[in-house]
């Protein structure tokens, strides 16, 4: 009965959030949609006045919104990385925060996705993408791999959430609004957890799993591409695929960990995302680290010692001119002290594991504008540099798709169990039929999760 | 025996008709025109007016200058008929040639050296005023000697003394255009259009600048527009290619402005061509196959994805089914 009490505590644990609500929340969630107000008063203010409101330019013409697309698809790589590759790969540790990293990566893209749409400044035009497209371009490619990453990272989040909409089918009947209940009902699919549904699941989760891997890897190279299938000093790099492609892993981990720790305060969760998750993503974010500045040093070098004529110009405006500030930023406290913080182990405790990971984040973003906006300054002529100053509505529309994704998140995990029970129930009864042995691992499963549903 | 006086002995006689013979040919000499001192030269009667229609010169081209001067002016009265002859003189230098040119009447002779000695302009002067008159060739060493002399235009109303303000008004000698428009004999599509001056005496006109224009309408614009200008030749034809941009009727007109003594004149023609070549070619980019391959490849690897989506969303509705079975 132990088992089953743990089960128990889990299933209150994970459906407690769905049931009440604290005044912090709605304190929290009106300070978020003020927020998203704020930044929909600056969007339609762009809207009618032109994107002659913002800092952008005939020079400059990428800033703020194109920094954020990058950072949201490169937060959006958690997911992939926590939920599909360690299940792949049948990390236990990870069944506690997949459903995190999966909530992650879809709200990131839906967000990010928003970003070039802002930044065109005509949504009216958006068809003409379709409709005069060529192949040839790299913003068809990023269109049809974001759009083919959402979708398979939206089925990648529903599937493993069929059971616990069962449960929440089954438990809280009575306890919210008939309109809810009757969402988890239909989104639950008439889940029984029969051995033929199981058999459907599983094979339907490992189809996912396998497939969303070069689907993520694909979708931040191709979004690199953008940038280095030009000419101009700074993005006319080759490596720039796989450095794209790190640095979302880098800065999706980092996130998973902010996260994780956000919730695991506020939902009381100790007891199922413990020191061991923090300390291995810790870890992988430690490796992951050290690959970008490898990436890093890498790209700058080789920029350094050819100096060709743009890039000399771009590299001392990056290294001791304009944009020195936010490159040294995003080096040292953005990237290096995190690297330091998460090698040493005595440093290396929840708290500061979660200052690496905030750090992380902020100098990933400076990362980006330091890609973005400098190239674009360089003059291709001899005249002066582009100058760029991102106006009020820019920061009102990159806070409001910031509160927009936490605000997202929160609803989420108001309305759906924040971690898997599932998943957690099967990883305990793993262990258990390992210790237990002569029963089949169905059986204990079955034992543990009706004894958890009849009570 | 009668005795011979001086007037009666022969060689009296040959002196004295060498000398009134002297006396009378030698201003009508060649060498005397433009004499060093006649810097500028008019024909003109008492009352400053000029006397004549035709104004004839000849000038003499040397690296010493004009008839040995560098200052040197010519003038004319508007509406005169001006013929100028310069005649070749760089006996010390033989390798010197020259080529004059009068600014502001677009007229130019043809190169003059020790082999072609003299070069002709006959024009009328219907453009009063100051003109550069100068030698455009290149003859190092006295080019300033040759810069800056002037050819200038009396006004006709304005002419000097003269009382009834009489001027010469010269004709100009009516021209005739003729167009033909032939295809070269290539598969580009270009087109030879051939444009022959004749004055009205069925002479051909050379040196003469012919413009081509075709009709043409270009965003809710329409007139002519210029494709090509070129000078006659010896047999008063001007030639241009020209390549059509758009199919159907091309209405072309030959204009020749004016030009010497010669009036415009111009003549309308008309083509049809069916179809035209392209305005330009792209050069085939390499690696060919590739790049025809790869976005057939890559949208067969996007399919299949979609398609294994629709498999899985498959899975998740048998699992509804699965339910309903048992």
């Amino acid at each position: 009965m132990a088992a089953a009490e743990r089960v128990q505590r889990l299933e209150e644990a994970a459906l407690r959030p769905l049931i009440h609500t604290s005044r912090m929340w709605y304190v929290w969630v009106g300070s978020l949609v003020i927020t998203i107000a704020w930044g929909a008063v600056g969007y339609v203010y762009q809207l009618r006045n032109g994107l002659s409101v913002t800092g952008l330019g005939d020079e400059v013409f990428w800033g703020f919104y194109i920094t954020n697309f990058v950072f949201f698809i490169g937060i959006s790589h958690a997911g992939t990385l926590i939920s599909a590759i360690l299940r792949v790969t049948q990390a236990e540790w990870r069944r506690p925060v997949t459903r995190m990293a999966e909530v992650i990566t879809g709200v990131a893209l839906l967000i990010g996705g928003l970003m070039p749409i802002i930044d065109l400044g005509r949504p009216d035009r958006i068809p003409n993408l379709l409709l005069h497209g060529r192949i040839g371009s790299p913003i068809i490619w990023d269109f049809i791999s974001i759009s083919t990453y959402l979708t398979g990272s939206l089925i990648y989040l529903y599937l493993p959430l069929i059971p616990d909409l069962a449960l929440a089918r089954d438990r809280l009947k009575g306890r919210v609004s008939r309109f809810r209940w009757t969402i988890y009902r239909v989104l639950a699919m008439g889940w029984r957890d029969t051995p033929r549904q199981r058999r459907r699941l599983e094979r339907a989760l490992s189809v996912m799993m396998v497939l969303i891997i070069p689907i993520a890897v694909s979708v931040h190279t191709v979004v690199s591409w953008i940038f280095s299938m030009t000419m101009r000093a700074g993005w006319d790099s080759t490596i720039f695929g796989p450095y794209f492609v790190v640095g979302a892993i880098f800065s999706g981990t980092a996130g998973i960990i902010t996260v994780m720790y956000v919730f695991r305060r506020v939902y009381h969760l100790e007891e199922y995302i413990t020191e061991k998750q923090f300390r291995y993503l810790g870890l992988l974010l430690l490796a992951l680290g050290v690959i970008y500045l490898y990436f890093t040093f890498a790209e700058y070098l080789t920029t350094g010692y050819k100096l060709k004529e743009g890039e000399k110009l771009l590299l001392e405006e990056l290294l001791g001119g304009q944009y020195a500030l936010l490159f040294w930023a995003f080096a040292i406290p953005g990237t290096l002290v995190p690297v330091v913080l998460l090698a040493m182990p005595w440093t290396r405790t929840i708290p500061l594991i979660v200052t690496a990971s905030v750090l992380i984040n902020i100098g990933m973003w400076l990362k980006r504008f330091v890609i973005v906006v400098p190239s674009l300054g360089l003059p291709l002529m001899p005249y002066e540099w582009g100058v760029y100053s991102p106006t009020w509505v820019e920061i009102a529309i990159t806070a409001g798709a910031l509160a927009g994704f936490a605000l997202i998140f929160t609803a989420f995990a108001k309305l759906f169990p924040i971690v898997s029970v599932w998943e957690i129930a099967e990883g305990w009864e793993r262990e258990a039929g390992n210790r237990v042995g002569a029963s089949s691992t169905a059986e204990v499963t079955r034992a543990v999760v009706k004894g958890a549903v009849d009570a | 025996m009668r005795r011979k006086t001086l007037v009666s002995r022969p060689i009296t006689v040959v002196a004295v008709i060498a000398i009134v013979g002297a006396s009378v040919l030698w201003p009508l000499s060649p060498a005397h025109a433009g004499m060093p001192g006649d810097a500028t030269v008019v024909v003109r009667d008492a009352a400053g007016a000029a006397t004549e229609e035709v104004l004839r010169l000849r000038v003499e081209v040397s690296y010493k200058g004009w008839n040995g001067q560098r200052d040197f002016t010519i003038e004319a009265v508007e509406g005169q008929r001006v013929e100028i002859t310069f005649v070749w003189a760089d006996t010390a230098v033989p390798d010197n040639a020259h080529r004059i040119r009068i600014d502001g009447y677009d007229l130019r002779t043809p190169v003059i050296d020790a082999e072609n000695r003299e070069a002709t302009l006959t024009f009328i002067a219907d453009k009063p005023g100051s003109f550069n008159l100068s030698c455009d060739w290149r003859c190092e060493g006295h080019k300033e000697a040759l810069e800056q002399a002037r050819f200038k235009v009396i006004p006709a109303s304005g002419s000097t003394g003269g009382a009834d303000g009489s001027s010469a008004s010269a004709s100009y000698q009516p021209t005739s255009l003729s167009l033909a428009i032939v295809p070269v004999d290539d598969p580009s599509g270009r087109l030879m259009v051939r444009a022959a001056l004749m004055n009205n005496e069925g002479e051909p006109v050379a040196g003469a600048k012919v413009h081509f224009y075709v009709e043409r309408a270009f965003a809710g614009t329409e007139g002519a527009m210029e494709i090509g200008a070129s000078e006659t030749d010896e047999s008063g034809v001007a030639l241009i290619e020209y390549m059509p941009r758009f199919a159907g009727t091309h209405v072309v007109t030959a204009q020749f402005p004016g030009f010497a003594v010669y009036a415009p004149s111009e003549r309308v023609g008309e083509f049809s061509v069916d179809a035209v070549a392209p305005a330009y070619t792209v050069a085939p980019k390499g690696l060919g196959a590739a790049r025809s391959w790869t976005p057939v490849f890559v949208l067969l690897i996007v399919a299949s994805i979609w398609i294994t989506f629709g498999f899985v969303l498959t899975q998740v509705y048998l699992i509804r089914t699965e339910t309903d079975r048992d």
